[in-house]
This record gives structure tokens, C-alpha cells and sequence, in this order.
């Protein structure tokens, strides 16, 4: 079976004011259909950048992809035109950002913007609806299977009373239910892939625990292939089957999630396990991670963990380590583990 | 044992305007009768969603808010309505931390002032003697001499917070009040600063109202914890109590809810319905939500906050009993 995303050896640099950003330095990354994917890691790693490779949304310029491929049930999506591009994403992703002004328009009723979706997607990327059949009539009928659709897609996603409240407006809806519509949004082209970036950063913690149920249910009813994009351990643990640790622009760590939390193996997923304040963890016994996270426009040469790892080796500073099998699906790219062979 | 912080029946209440004449409509009761004692030396945690009334508090203790009824006793003496000459030596002891680091540090000022100018103001502390306790506090909060000229946003958000503890115990205070203090930070750095906050507590003998919606740091910090709903006190009990017998059914749900990093954790997870909305009618603020066998008075009565058992009281018509 081929790989539904293959991301390879991805490198991508950001010119600033400062110098060059090597932001990204080698990601590697695969996906299969119906796999639901974590991707962890601390502010600036590029967790995001790295999703944002997939519908090709990263700012260029500033932003240069100097090396690697990102390819789609085998297709390189770093070659298409623009307009295949549009065509691409309406048809097989489904996206929910970070940034919160990509988001929700506040001057749009939920309909407008849902049915947009649906249009949109319907369209193939286009602003017209593009299964154009020459009656003016057939315009009316799209939208209104648009409408249609969109009330299907709000019940889907868990909003009551979705046939009224398609007519509100963002601020009438709580947070919780603003990213279930955002989650409707996504979902309606029927997206080979969900890219989800922190869906459940800014919600509390009951209303979390109620979206990840949603997305839980959405892949199960659905077949849904997810990529979930958060730095909170715990969501990943209750939510993903698989999950991939990023340190400063690279993919250090990938495993099944019960693997990954049992047998850390990265001396910096240990340290990102054990900062995390457990059940059993008793006052004074909660580990951080010495130093912090690295400047991206020098960043420490070989393993660019090295500055922070208690088991720096002198092979450690001069290259970079590459992944190797350490279990079962289990692969890690650090010189403790190629040592034992 | 006796307390050093007292708050008894705190209310604050805001005015919700409207109308042309913009003119007082009604009382939004963001604090709606308080009551919670802090055991010198102790960590009592504050717990609750987003609005439920943790800051509001927080700020009534430091009286950068006007509590609208209640009374708050600090070592004994009522400060509720304090008068302003006595607020700076209250200010001295009480001191707060705030959960956006950058946005509560002047970036005008270099590390060394930020840190110096409580010294200034209070002890009328300069030169010499003034950089030497500066120096100091850097040391202590894990800074580098070499940052004292610096300016606060050429530190990563850990630092800033590491500058804002510092320029806290510059007066030697004996309670902190911290607002989510780790809630914008990157765990690796969230536990540095935990850490750090436990080291300063044995070492000044500090006393802490620790403010914050995660439970797992909450756990890690605090030897009790009182839950709050909609401005009210709904749990409060030692941290282990909460933790393993809760018996409010927000309580529940809340721990049920902590994603715990350990995919073997099996729990029987509560999902609660909807969210913080204010429940009509004068029963239980939490009836809309509840999941659990409700009774009658649930949507007519309000549950009082009764002690269960020695230090643990609830607010639920289900746990009445003594
Ligand atoms: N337009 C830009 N110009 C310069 N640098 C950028 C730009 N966009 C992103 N970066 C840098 O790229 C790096 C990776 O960013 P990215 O948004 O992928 O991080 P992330 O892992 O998603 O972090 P977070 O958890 O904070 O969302 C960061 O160091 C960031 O500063
Ligand atoms: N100055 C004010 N005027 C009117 N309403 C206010 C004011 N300050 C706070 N409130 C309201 O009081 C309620 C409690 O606010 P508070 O900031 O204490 O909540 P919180 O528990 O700290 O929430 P968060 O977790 O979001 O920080 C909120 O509904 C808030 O909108
Ligand atoms: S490669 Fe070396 S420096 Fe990097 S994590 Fe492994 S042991 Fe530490
Ligand atoms: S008083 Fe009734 S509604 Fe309120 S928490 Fe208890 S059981 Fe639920
Ligand atoms: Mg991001
Ligand atoms: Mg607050």
C-alpha cells in the first residue's frame, strides 16, 4: 500500500531581518489512509510549517523550501501549478488553523460561510461553481444541496439545532461549538486528509475532552485520516494511534502512542514525558529539560539537541543523526541507539 | 494553625450596562460568595474554567479590585477597606504573578530596573546596595548577571517569567497570588518554573493562592484545592481527597476530563454537555450541566457549601449528610 502523504527530507528556511531561519531541517513524515497521527513538540519546532507544506500554504517569500519532497498518494505537490494546487486541496484536505484570523469571519452568518465551503469544495477550488449546466435554475438547486448539506454537516459535528442556527452568527456560538463549525468546515469535501493544528489549545478543558470525542467518533464513523498538530502529550495520548516527536526542525521520534509513552527512547521525548506533572509525580519530583530551545538562525550543529542532552558524544556535534528502527514501528534518530547496532 | 489569609462571603460583583442612557441593568456576579481560608506556608489552588472568577479574586485579595461585600483577613487584620496609606506595606506582603509574562514587564526597562524598582519604592533602596540584592534575586530565580542590561524581550517567555518572580520577592513578600503562571509556557519550561516556585517556598517560607485550569499542575503544586463554577466555591478539599474521591459532580467530570499523558489510563470519562452558561431559575448554577441523578431542588434551590467531612465541603443537594 502506498503512503497517502510522504514527506521527505524537508527543508525549508525563512529570510528575516535577523538571517536566515532554518526552520526546517529534514522533516520526515508518512502517513497511510485512516491513520490518525500526533505531532508533538514545543513552540517554534515546526509543527505547524510542516503541515502547512501539505496544501502548500507556507508564505514564499519569506519562506523557501531549499530541499525535499512532499508527495500525495504518490503525486509531488511541490511541483503543481497554482491552480491545480486549488483544485488539490479542495478536493483531498480538510483544514483547521492555528491562527485564529484564518478562522471564522465574524461578519458572515454560519451559513454563508459553510455553504461557502461546500461550494467551494463542490467547485473544485473554484469561486463559481464550476458543474455549471446552463439553467440559472441549477445554480438555485446547488445551493440550496449546499444548504442541505451544510445542516447535514453541523448534526455531524455534534451542533443541536442545526437548521436554526445556521442563521446565527459566530459570536452567537461558544467557543466549543465555534470549533465544531470550523471542524464542519473542514470536513466538507469529504477530505482524504484532516489537518488539524492545536483544534483544542484555546478550549477548556471540558469542552477539549468533548472535541476530541467529536474528531475520535469522526474517525471511526468516517474512516477519517487525521493529522493532529498539538503540544499537549495528554490529547495525543487520548487521541492519536501514532505520534511523531519534533525537536528544532526535525522529526525525532515516531511510534505508536502506547510504544512512544512506555518506551521513550529520544533522550528529549524522556525529558518532554517526564516535564509533564503526572499522577505519580510527588513534590520535587518533576524533571524539566535543562536550557531551552534553540535560535534557528545558528542552530547547534549536528544532533540539535546536543546543547541540551546529558549524553552528548563527540559524534553528536559533527553530524546529524538519521533514523533507525528501535521497535517495533518505532524509529528514533539519535547516535545512543546506532551505537548498540 | 492559624490562617494567614481569610476570605469570608467574598462577592464582586460588575455592572452590565445598556440602554441609551447607559445605565445600570443588573449585576453580573463574577464572584458570588467566597469563602476559603490559606494555612500559612501552604499552596491552595484555585481551580476553574475560563471566567469562572479566579483572576477576579485574585485581585479583590491584592485590592486592585473593590470587593462589593465579604471580608478578606490577612495575618489577623481585616484589610477589606484598607486605607490607601496602608496599602503599600500590603502590597509589600501580597504579592501577584500574571500568566502573560511580556505583557506584565515594563520592555522599556532593563532586567536590572524591572527588578530594582520595587526595591526604590518600597525601601527607597539605590546604588550600590540596590544592585547588590538585584544581583541577588537574579541568582535566586536562575538569571545570569550578564542579562542585568538587558531588556525583557530578548528572553524566551521562561526568562521573562524568571524576571517577573524575581521583581515579586524583591519586597519580601510573604503571600504570592499566582495567576496561571505557567499556562504560556512549553512544559519542559513549565516544570523549570514549578520547580523554582517550590524551591522559593521552602526557602522564603512563602505562602501561595495558585491559580489555574490545569489540573495536572494543580496536582503537582497544591495541598488543596478549592474548584470554582460560575463564581462560586463548588469543592474544596486537600488535594488527594479531590483528586481521589471527588465528590461534586463538576469535580468529576473535571478529573475525568485530564488528559493524562499515559494512553493505559483507563477512566471512565465524563463528557459534560454544553458550557458555562448561566442556569436560570435560582436551582444549582451547575444543573444544566450536571450528568449526575439530579433531585427536585436542583433546579429550585441552590446547594450550600457544607463541610462532609473535616476540611472538605461541597455544594451539592446529593451530599448533604454530615
Ligand atoms: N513568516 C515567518 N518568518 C520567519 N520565521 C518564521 C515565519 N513563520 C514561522 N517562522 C519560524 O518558524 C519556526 C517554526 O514555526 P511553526 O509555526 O511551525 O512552529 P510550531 O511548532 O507550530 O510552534 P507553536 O507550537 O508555537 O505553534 C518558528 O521558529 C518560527 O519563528
Ligand atoms: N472589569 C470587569 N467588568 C466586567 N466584567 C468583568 C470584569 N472583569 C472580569 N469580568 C467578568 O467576570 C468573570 C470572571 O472573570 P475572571 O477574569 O475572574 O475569570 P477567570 O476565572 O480568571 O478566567 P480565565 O481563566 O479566562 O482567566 C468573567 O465573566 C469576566 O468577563
Ligand atoms: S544524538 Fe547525541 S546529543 Fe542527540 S539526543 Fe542522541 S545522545 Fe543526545
Ligand atoms: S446540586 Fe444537583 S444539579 Fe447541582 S451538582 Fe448536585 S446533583 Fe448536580
Ligand atoms: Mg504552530
Ligand atoms: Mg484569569
Amino acid at each position: 500500500m502506498t503512503d497517502l502523504l510522504n514527506i521527505e527530507n524537508l527543508h525549508l528556511e525563512f529570510d528575516t531581518y535577523d538571517g536566515l531561519v532554518k526552520v526546517l531541517a529534514g522533516v520526515d513524515l508518512s502517513m497511510r489512509r485512516g491513520d490518525v497521527l500526533g505531532l508533538v513538540g514545543e513552540t517554534g519546532c515546526g509543527k505547524s510549517m510542516t503541515a502547512l507544506s501539505v496544501p502548500r500554504l507556507i508564505p514564499m517569500p519569506p519562506g523557501r523550501i531549499t530541499a525535499g519532497r512532499v508527495r500525495f498518494n504518490g503525486e509531488d505537490i511541490l511541483n503543481k501549478s497554482e491552480s491545480d494546487m486549488e483544485a488539490f486541496r479542495a478536493r483531498h484536505l480538510g483544514m483547521i488553523f492555528q491562527d485564529p484570523v484564518t478562522n471564522l469571519n465574524p461578519l458572515f452568518t454560519i451559513r454563508e460561510q459553510l455553504v461557502d465551503a461546500v461550494l467551494y469544495q463542490r467547485a473544485g477550488g473554484k469561486k463559481v461553481p464550476g458543474r455549471w449546466r446552463g439553467f440559472a435554475a441549477s445554480a438555485r438547486q446547488l445551493r440550496k444541496e449546499a444548504h442541505e448539506r451544510a445542516v447535514e454537516l453541523m448534526r455531524l459535528t455534534g451542533i443541536p439545532d442545526g437548521d436554526k442556527r445556521i442563521y446565527d452568527y459566530p459570536h452567537q456560538f461558544s467557543g466549543g461549538m465555534r470549533q465544531r463549525v470550523l471542524i464542519a468546515m473542514a470536513l466538507a469535501g469529504d477530505p482524504d486528509l484532516l489537518i488539524a493544528d492545536e483544534p483544542t489549545t484555546a478550549l477548556d478543558v471540558t469542552i477539549q475532552a468533548q472535541i476530541l470525542r467529536l474528531i475520535r467518533s469522526l474517525v471511526s464513523q468516517l474512516g477519517l485520516t487525521v493529522l493532529l498538530i498539538t503540544h499537549n502529550l495528554g490529547v495525543v495520548a487520548r487521541s492519536c494511534e501514532r505520534v511523531a516527536v519534533m525537536y528544532a526542525g526535525r522529526v525525532i521520534e515516531e511510534a505508536p502512542v502506547r510504544e512512544l509513552f512506555r518506551n521513550p527512547k529520544h533522550p528529549y521525548t524522556r525529558g518532554l514525558i517526564a516535564a509533564v506533572p503526572q499522577k505519580e509525580v510527588t513534590r520535587g519530583g518533576l524533571a524539566g529539560i535543562p536550557g531551552m530551545i534553540p535560535n534557528l538562525i545558528d542552530p547547534p550543529s549536528g544532533c540539535r539537541f546536543h546543547p541540551r542532552c546529558q549524553h552528548t558524544m563527540a559524534v553528536c556535534r559533527q553530524t546529524v543523526p538519521t533514523p533507525v528502527p528501535v521497535g517495533e514501528q518505532h524509529t528514533t534518530a539519535c547516535y545512543l541507539y546506532e551505537a548498540e547496532g | 494553625m492559624s490562617a494567614l489569609l481569610e476570605v469570608a462571603n467574598l462577592k464582586k460583583y460588575f455592572p452590565v450596562r445598556g440602554g441609551l442612557l447607559n445605565r445600570r441593568l443588573d449585576d453580573f456576579r463574577a464572584v458570588d460568595d467566597v469563602s476559603f481560608a490559606l494555612q500559612h506556608g501552604k499552596t491552595l489552588g484555585l481551580v476553574g474554567e475560563s471566567g469562572s472568577g479566579k483572576t477576579t479574586i485574585g485581585k479583590c485579595i491584592l485590592r486592585l479590585l473593590e470587593p462589593t461585600a465579604g471580608s478578606i483577613r490577612y495575618a489577623g487584620a481585616d484589610i477589606t477597606h484598607i486605607k490607601a496609606r496602608d496599602l503599600r506595606r500590603l502590597r509589600s506582603d501580597i504579592q501577584m504573578i500574571y500568566q502573560a509574562p511580556a505583557a506584565s514587564l515594563n520592555g522599556r526597562m532593563t532586567v536590572g530596573q524591572i527588578i530594582g524598582e520595587p526595591l526604590w519604592i518600597h525601601e527607597s533602596l539605590k546604588g550600590n546596595a540596590a544592585r547588590d540584592r538585584v544581583l541577588e534575586l537574579m541568582h535566586v530565580v536562575g538569571l545570569k548577571e550578564e542579562h542585568y542590561y538587558r531588556y525583557p524581550h530578548e528572553f524566551s517567555g521562561g526568562q521573562q517569567q524568571r524576571i517577573g518572580i524575581a521583581r515579586a520577592l524583591a519586597v519580601q513578600p510573604r503571600l504570592l497570588v499566582l495567576d496561571e503562571p505557567t499556562s504560556a509556557l512549553d512544559v519542559s519550561v513549565q516544570a523549570q518554573i514549578l520547580n523554582l516556585l517550590q524551591d522559593l517556598q521552602d526557602r522564603f517560607d512563602l505562602t501561595y493562592l495558585f491559580i489555574s485550569h490545569d489540573l495536572g499542575v494543580v496536582r503537582y503544586m497544591c495541598d488543596e484545592v478549592a474548584l470554582l463554577y460560575l463564581g462560586k466555591i463548588v469543592e474544596v478539599a486537600a488535594t488527594d481527597v479531590i483528586f481521589e474521591q471527588p465528590k461534586h459532580p463538576y469535580t468529576q467530570a473535571l478529573i475525568s476530563a485530564i488528559p493524562e499523558p499515559d494512553p493505559d489510563v483507563q477512566r471512565e470519562e465524563i463528557i459534560l454537555t454544553g458550557d458555562l452558561t448561566l442556569a436560570t431559575g435560582g436551582g444549582c448554577p451547575f444543573a444544566p450541566r450536571c450528568h449526575a441523578q439530579k433531585l427536585s431542588q436542583c433546579e429550585t434551590l441552590p446547594p450550600p457549601l457544607l463541610t462532609i467531612e473535616p476540611r472538605h465541603a461541597v455544594a451539592c443537594h446529593l451530599h448533604v449528610d454530615a
